[in-house]
């Protein structure tokens, strides 16, 4: 039985890891190696020429600005907003509040692609397409980051939360001195998982952004592939840089991101 | 410092459960009483009460002379050390310590004074940076304690707080927390499921038992005279043997049939169930046909001091404490004698029989 199960995990992460590592190897070929029949897996001769290339075709130090303004500020918002609309829901008592976490439950089952419409129309409305502001604001609530703090909210131990009640603390000084500190491993994976997802945005600043002075990691890359669309190796180049911070991320923050995942699981499981 | 009392104090949970029935308790001013009763007896119920951390379903508490049943616990001036301690885990001793005072808008300079004569009051000075997590459970416990007497509250509330520590440290901790009640005269309520540490810290014990109070007493009053056979049965190691029995005329007066045993009484009128008690110190050996009865012996415990000798008295068990080292046979038959002047005699439901 463990064998089987080991196996089958092996074969699961190779499939998982082959088209990254694939990439990589690419990045690292001449352009013409890969109209050879077969491709080869890996370069003849090692070049880092396609990076020094893919750097100076792409504004990168503008697109690297403007997803890392993206991706911080979301990262910031969603957990103020996730930590205190989940400790809310976890630990306040209040009229409808198991029926307002339902209906923000609910919202997960729509699909992202109907919202794109109405957000834009709001963003219009408000004057901001094309700017920060307008890229940021409708990415700084996050149901599943909500439902991630109530869990762990929920799953804190009542007795430190009652003893500081007894120091003194009032409801503000409960939330931001004592809870949220102790909440601390699910801030982190909310703020990792926030950020990655955010590096990894297209549709949203794909619709809302127009000048290349705005173009964000994903929508820059797209654009390359478009320009370049004949130099698979010079696209890879161009792809492993702008998903370097992901997977750099994705290493650091290997334990709090698993531990996420199975908060969430718990949670949507109840 | 001021008083706590309990009016008519119940408390039915969401569940169902009733964990207290109309407790009344008088606790007076700079008293340290002990709250005892065996696990799940309500004891951690009534401090939330106190605290606040718990709305009482019906009944008062008052603390002073105000009525504060329905105020926050912030409202009370009530420290409260927990079962499990509850520190901040991320915050250092000193920021633990320092913690209420800061909650309460003290002046830095003040504040640092009050948690460093706190920490020195309890030989915590060496661990003050550190966390909860880098100290042994003893200096967890003084941090605790720390934390709630920092403030000087009006009323401490202790829930079991010596209950983790290994036997030495106990002893040691149990006279420091008596040696802190006199020193600042503080209303203590310590809660507590061992008899022992009742009988040796408590001015007076209030007994629970199921959710309500049996008996309130000085150790002597609640070890010598029990309210009820739960009370009796609490106190002494071992506690009190309780023997099933009938009350009838005999040939020579009325008696009290209990197993194999007959015991002679001074009893007028009482006829039918009865429960008899005896302490173990007050049941005596003999030899076969000499005493009130015979009995089989069914473990000899040497002490050293004393010596614990099990008996089957018809079925139903009775502890014999010999003094020193007895000369006892396991399997063998020998008589019993008992003190018939301390008897305990309770009816069916366990209310004592006059
Ligand atoms: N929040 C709650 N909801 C329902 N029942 C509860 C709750 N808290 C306590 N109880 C019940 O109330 C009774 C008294 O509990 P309490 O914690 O006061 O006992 P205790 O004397 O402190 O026990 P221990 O010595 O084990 O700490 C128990 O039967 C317990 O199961
Ligand atoms: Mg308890």
């Amino acid at each position: 039985m463990l064998s089987t199960r080991k196996l089958g995990l092996g074969l699961l992460s190779v499939a998982v890891s082959a088209p990254f590592l694939y990439m990589v190897s690419v990045s690292l070929m001449g352009e013409s190696e890969l109209l050879r029949w077969p491709p080869p897996l890996l370069p003849q001769k090692p070049t880092f020429g396609n990076y020094a290339a893919a750097l100076a075709a792409l504004p990168y130090a503008k697109v690297f600005l403007n997803t890392a303004i993206l991706a911080g500020c979301v990262m910031v918002g969603q957990v103020l907003t996730s930590a205190a609309a989940g400790y809310a829901f976890a630990r306040m008592r209040f009229p409808g509040r198991d029926g307002i976490f339902a209906a923000f439950l609910a919202t997960l089952m729509l699909p992202a692609m109907l919202l794109v419409i109405p957000r834009f129309l709001l963003v219009n409305a408000v004057g901001w397409v094309d700017t920060y502001p307008g890229l940021i604001s409708t990415e700084l609530v996050s149901v599943l980051g909500i439902v991630l703090m109530r869990q762990s909210f929920l799953m804190l131990p009542r007795d430190v939360e009652e003893a500081a009640r007894l120091d003194g603390a009032g409801e503000w000084t409960l939330f931001w001195r004592v809870m949220l500190p102790l909440a601390r491993p699910a801030v982190i994976t909310l703020a990792l998982l926030a950020f990655m997802d955010q590096w990894r945005n297209f549709l949203w600043p794909l619709i809302v952004t127009r000048s290349a002075d705005m173009a964000v990691a994903e929508v820059a890359l797209a654009q390359f592939h478009s320009t370049y669309s004949g130099n698979w190796p010079y696209q890879m180049a161009a792809a492993v840089l702008v998903t370097l911070p992901v997977w750099l991320v994705c290493l650091i923050g290997q334990r709090y991101l698993m531990q996420g995942w199975r908060i969430t699981g718990a949670a949507v499981r109840l | 410092m001021a008083s706590v009392t309990l009016r008519r104090l119940s408390k039915v949970f969401d569940g169902g459960v009733q964990a207290l029935h109309h407790l009344d308790l008088d606790v007076r001013d700079g008293e340290l009483l002990v709250l005892l009763g065996p696990s799940g007896s309500g004891k951690t119920t009534v401090l939330r009460c106190i605290a606040g951390l718990e709305e009482p379903t019906t009944g008062e508490v008052v603390i002073g002379e105000r009525v504060v049943t329905h105020d926050s616990p912030a409202e009370r001036d009530v420290a409260m050390v927990f079962q499990s301690q509850a520190l901040y885990p991320y915050l250092t001793v000193r920021e633990n310590i320092a913690f209420p005072l800061e909650m309460r808008g003290l002046a830095h300079a003040q504040a640092t004074r009050r948690v460093l004569e706190t920490a020195t009051r309890l030989g915590l000075q060496s661990v003050l940076d550190r966390l909860p997590s880098q100290l042994s459970e003893g200096e967890r416990q003084r941090a605790a304690l720390g934390r709630a007497i920092v403030r000087g509250p009006q009323v401490f509330l202790l829930d079991e707080p010596l209950a983790r520590l290994d036997a030495p440290l106990r002893i040691e901790l149990r006279a420091e927390v008596l040696a802190l009640h006199r020193a600042i005269a503080a209303t203590m309520i310590y809660v507590t499921h061992d008899q022992a540490e009742a009988m040796t810290m408590g001015q007076r014990i209030a007994v629970l038992h199921e959710g309500r109070l049996r008996q309130v007493g000085t150790p002597e009053e609640v070890y010598q005279r029990p309210a009820d056979v739960h009370v009796a049965r609490f106190f002494g190691t071992p506690g009190m043997n309780v023997l099933q029995g009938r009350g009838r005329a005999g040939d020579k007066g009325r008696v009290i049939e209990a197993g194999s045993l007959v015991i002679p009484v001074e009893l007028s009128t009482y006829e039918g169930e009865l429960q008899l008690g005896i302490r173990p110190e007050y049941v005596g050996l003999c030899a076969v046909d000499q005493g009130v009865g015979n009995v089989d012996v069914l473990v000899v415990e040497p002490l050293g001091s004393e010596t614990l000798v099990h008996l089957n008295a018809g079925g139903q068990p009775l502890v014999a404490r010999l003094p020193g080292f007895a000369d006892v046979r396991v399997g063998t038959r020998v008589g019993v004698k008992v003190d018939r002047r301390r008897l305990y005699l309770f009816d069916a439901a366990g209310a004592p029989v006059a």
